[in-house]
């Protein structure tokens, strides 16, 4: 004989309507023509559950006694011998009263199974063995009730009938699940938002878990708030080129597959004259970046791989994008470009080398010799040494010349060292130069002597005619270089003032900027002797540990530590220390402007709240004194019924006056610091009565439910009765007379939640942190809610005893204050 | 007798000058709030009117207004407010006296006494206009035209 098959329904809490859908299921398959009897079904009363029943064949249950009391529960033996197709038993976890065959209820169903008989039946999450001490955690409440998991995960179908936490308690407020003098409580205690979102999440995880065990082990590598570790930054390096558009839109390809990656630009400026961007270019491409949601940075190098690797490790780049080298083939002989030299060196950081259509096509004439690097000084005294005295060797042996034809092949190589060398191996060369060509080529030949003065002539222009091309050739050498360093320098304070305007906190990105344009390790700026701004790592705040100071003005000095600064370098930081005072200026001026706003504010406050103080004070003074002067008028003779009347306005008016200077005293001793809290274990059972009785007549009109097992709290007891007065007062003042407001108590983790719930007209969400503000009514239109200050001292008092006071929507409208105390551990 | 409109939302002020006015014989009306306060005075037309500024539907001057639309009868401002401010706002919108709480009861006598001795004898006229043949009643705000 064939198993039964086991279909279950799973829920994430009462109420959700798993009987209610396996009772359709069930209607479902008898319409169908199978044989369906209901083995046991419990409604709970509710009247849609019942309904639903309708016509389907319900076995009798087999009634138990136990201790004088009397059980239903399933009739297994009956369930048997009528054989169904399929049976209904709802309460999977259910466990049987003692003495009954099995002690659960699954086991029951496991033999219905055996006997072939397929079962539709019904399970919370929080019945599920493995949950059972995470939802005693989430609830506070503790399950006896569980079924193995292996037994669910075994059924054949698991559905799960699934209802928003919103609606699963507004089915509860409108008393479909519960009888309306549970609801309250319900709602407050095991019904939380709270609670039933994570009870959901609960049943939501463990059915994909069914599903697909992949999930879990997905979960446990990520943990359940797994953020991303490591961020993904992508840089992309730009030559100013116009092939700049291609990379940044491929970098940012790139970094939009990393979830969350950083996309970052940066162009090195070269200084040594080989700069070639287009300025125009590289701001275009910065707003192409940063519309990309990425960043534009700039840094200065001669070296440009070096120069691109540091700036990629300082940020904690794990990827670099680079162009293909434009350069000829023949360039690339040379030389190896910077895409593979950065390779070369990027380590860990994976290189992304980018082609684009301007790849290999060769750039157009720029690469003029100019600097005079020390490398080529060297080739410059290398060609003297090596190439005067090949020369000599040449004419020495070769045909007979003029000596004026020597002269000027040697003044032609001297200027060709000035070329390459500059003045220094030029002089060199003139030198040695005039020195061969006495010793050599003028008579007497061998000597340094000379015996014609023409050739001293000759030979004396030689020289002159040597130094002053030598001369020329340095010079204009040194102006290019110059010209390129300005040129990168101007570039670096036109990124400068881009991003001060662009930044929210320019101050910061100044100095940020300034950091990473000379590759520094920290940027202070110190106003006299103190640190105002600083931005990287081991700021310097004292003057003495700088390696390099720039004076702003009497009052502002800039400290920066990582590198001595050379002169060129030092126009620039200046340039950068006068912006960021100006910056600093302007920080300055806008955080006054915001606090002078507040303040204004505050003055018009005060004069409003200084009116109303006095409008609640001056009342209750002007009755009772209006009432007790009319007592003692002589010539006026009142009788018993006004004399009492009077009496009564006077009492009424001072206990009022005394409320509010009560209120008032504890409030400006809340703000000063000064509230005496003693906190002791007290029952908010003793206290609530209490504190209704504080309210006189109203009072009666709270319901108040308070499970007998609600441990003690942490609380100061005067100060715990004066807040459940203001709250029970205030939810008494906004209830519609039919609907008396509710105080609940329940237990969650640690601490006590007492509800105050009314079902008055409710407070919208973004109105629900300006209820807790004092003073809330200003001026003395209205003489029933006092001066506002009922909420925000609740909560102050509340706050002083290391509890919480948070409002909540009471479910079908009105308002619910939770207040969350401390329970006291271990009762 | 005179008759007093105290408009005042503390009931504990209107309890003690209610007592207090009746013992000295005047016959007395209450209201809690400014628009009852309107309907009472036109329903009843008060001699005085004793009025507090800060009500919770209207502001103590718009009552005086609304007051004066129709009628010259004194009004006396009984207000927690001791701005100047407020005592030339609600002077100029048509009260005839402004006393501050908390008050005396028998500075309060003497000014309601006092502003009722300068106030027309009882011969006021009706608050009524005829246009043609339309009777304008200002005070319940009505119109009647006979024949319709």
């Amino acid at each position: 004989m064939a198993r039964g098959e086991l279909r279950i329904y799973l829920g994430a809490a009462p109420g959700v309507g798993k009987t209610y859908t396996m009772l359709e299921e069930a209607h479902r398959r008898a319409e169908r023509g199978t044989d369906v009897a209901v083995a046991f079904v419990e409604t709970h009363g509710r009247k849609h559950t019942q309904a639903m029943l309708g016509d389907l064949d319900i076995l009798p249950r087999r009634t138990v006694g136990y201790r004088g009391a009397e059980f239903t529960e399933m009739d297994l033996d009956a369930v048997l011998a009528r054989k169904p197709e399929i049976a209904v038993v709802d309460e999977f976890a259910h466990t049987n009263v003692p003495g009954s065959r099995n002690a659960k209820r699954w086991q029951d169903v496991q033999e219905l199974l055996d006997a072939g008989i397929d079962v539709l039946t019904t399970v919370n999450v929080q019945h599920l063995e493995s949950l059972n001490d995470v939802v005693a955690r989430i609830t506070g409440v503790e399950q006896r009730e569980t079924v193995p998991d292996a037994v669910v995960r075994a059924a054949e179908q698991v559905e799960l009938v699934d209802m928003t936490p919103e609606a699963l308690r507004r089915r509860m407020a409108h008393g479909n699940i519960y009888r309306p003098e549970k609801i309250d409580a319900a709602l407050g205690n095991y019904f939380r938002a709270g609670n039933l979102t994570a009870l959901r999440e609960l049943a939501l995880l463990w059915l994909a878990d069914q599903v697909e065990d992949q999930l879990d082990k997905y979960r446990a590598d990520h943990g359940i708030n797994a953020t991303w570790e490591t961020r993904e930054r992508v840089v992309v390096a730009l030559t100013g080129g116009r092939e700049g558009d291609t990379l940044i839109r491929r970098a940012a390809r790139i970094a939009a597959r990393d979830k969350g990656a950083d996309l970052m630009a940066v162009h090195v400026t070269r200084n040594d004259g080989l700069a070639g961007a287009d300025p125009a270019t590289l701001s275009r491409q910065r707003v192409l970046v940063e519309s990309l949601g990425g960043t534009y940075h700039q840094v200065v190098g001669a070296d440009v791989p070096r120069a691109l690797l540091d700036f990629a490790r300082a940020v904690n780049a794990t990827q670099i994008v680079l162009g293909v080298s434009s350069r000829g083939k023949l360039a690339q002989l040379f030389s190896a470009g910077v895409g593979v030299t950065t390779t070369s060196m990027s380590g860990s950081i994976d290189v992304h080398l980018v082609t684009h259509e301007r790849a290999a096509q060769g750039r157009r004439a720029q690469r003029l010799p100019a600097a005079l690097s020390r490398r080529r000084r060297i080739a410059g005294f290398a060609a003297t040494v090596a190439g005067l005295p090949a020369l000599t060797a040449v004419l020495h042996v070769g045909p007979s010349l003029s000596l004026t034809n020597d002269i000027l092949l040697f003044l032609a190589a001297v200027v060709g060292v000035s070329l390459l060398g500059g003045l220094w191996p030029a002089l060199l060369a003139a030198v040695a130069g005039s020195l061969l060509l006495n010793y050599f080529f003028t008579p007497p030949i061998g000597r340094f002597t000379i015996a014609e003065g023409d050739n001293l002539l000759a030979l004396a222009i030689f020289v002159v005619v040597a130094l002053a091309v030598s001369w020329v050739v340095d010079t204009a050498a040194r102006k290019t270089r110059q010209a390129a360093q300005a040129g990168a320098d101007a570039q670096t304070l036109a990124t400068v003032a881009g991003g001060v305007l662009r930044g929210e906190r320019p101050l910061i990105a100044l100095l940020d900027r300034l950091r990473e344009t000379f590759a520094l390790q920290s940027v202070t700026l110190l106003e006299d002797g103190v640190v105002v701004a600083t931005v990287g790592d081991r700021a310097c705040t004292v003057a003495g540990e700088a390696d390099a100071e720039v004076k702003v003005d009497d009052h502002l000095k800039m400290l920066l530590r990582g590198r001595p600064l050379e002169a060129s370098a030092r126009r620039i930081v200046e340039a950068f220390a006068a912006q960021a005072a100006v910056a600093l200026r302007q920080e300055r001026l806008s955080a006054e402007a915001a606090a002078a706003k507040p303040l204004a504010e505050t003055d018009r406050m005060r004069t409003a709240l200084l009116a109303a103080v006095s409008h609640d004070l001056r009342t209750p003074l002007a009755s009772a004194k209006a009432a007790v002067a009319s007592l003692r008028s002589d010539e006026i003779h009142f009788d018993d019924h006004d004399r009492g009347e009077l009496l009564a306005t006077a009492d009424e008016s001072l206990d009022r006056l005394d409320r509010l200077v009560a209120n008032l005293l504890d409030m400006s001793r809340l703000q000063a610091g000064a509230l005496g809290v003693t906190r002791i274990s007290v029952g908010v059972e003793d206290i609530v009565p209490r504190a209704l009785d504080d309210l006189g007549p109203g009072g009666r009109d709270v319901t108040v439910h308070i499970p007998d097992d609600i441990p003690l709290v942490h609380a100061d007891p005067g100060l715990l009765e004066r807040i459940v007065v203001n709250l029970a007062a205030n939810a008494l003042r906004y209830s519609p007379p039919e609907h008396h407001p509710v105080i609940t108590a329940s237990v969650l983790g640690n601490t006590v939640e007492l509800r105050v719930i009314d079902h008055g007209p409710g407070i919208p969400e973004d109105r629900w942190n300006d209820v807790f503000l004092p003073f809330q009514r200003l001026g003395d239109r209205d003489n029933h809610t006092g001066v506002g200050l009922g909420l925000a001292l609740s909560r102050g008092l509340t706050e002083a005893m290391g509890g919480t006071l948070t409002p909540e929507d009471t479910p079908g409208g009105g308002l619910t204050m939770i207040l969350a105390l401390p329970a006291v551990s271990g009762t | 007798m005179t008759r007093v409109l105290v408009v005042d939302d503390e009931p504990q002020i209107v309890r003690a000058l209610r007592i207090n006015l009746a013992a000295r014989d005047y016959d007395v009306d209450t209201a809690p709030d400014g628009l009852s306060a309107l309907r009472s005075a036109a329903h009843h037309h008060p001699d005085l009117v004793v009025l507090d500024l800060g009500l919770p539907d209207l502001e103590g001057a718009d009552v005086i207004r609304g007051l004066r639309g129709w009628t010259a009868i004194p009004i006396i401002v009984l207000s927690g407010r001791a701005d100047s401010r407020d005592k030339v706002g609600a002077l100029d919108a048509g009260a005839d006296d402004y006393v501050t709480k908390p008050f005396g009861v028998d500075e309060l006598l003497a000014r309601i006494r006092a502003v009722t001795r300068r106030a027309q004898p009882a011969g006021e006229p009706p608050p009524v206009a005829t246009i043609g043949r339309h009777r304008i009643d200002l005070a319940a705000r009505s119109v009647a035209t006979p024949g319709t």
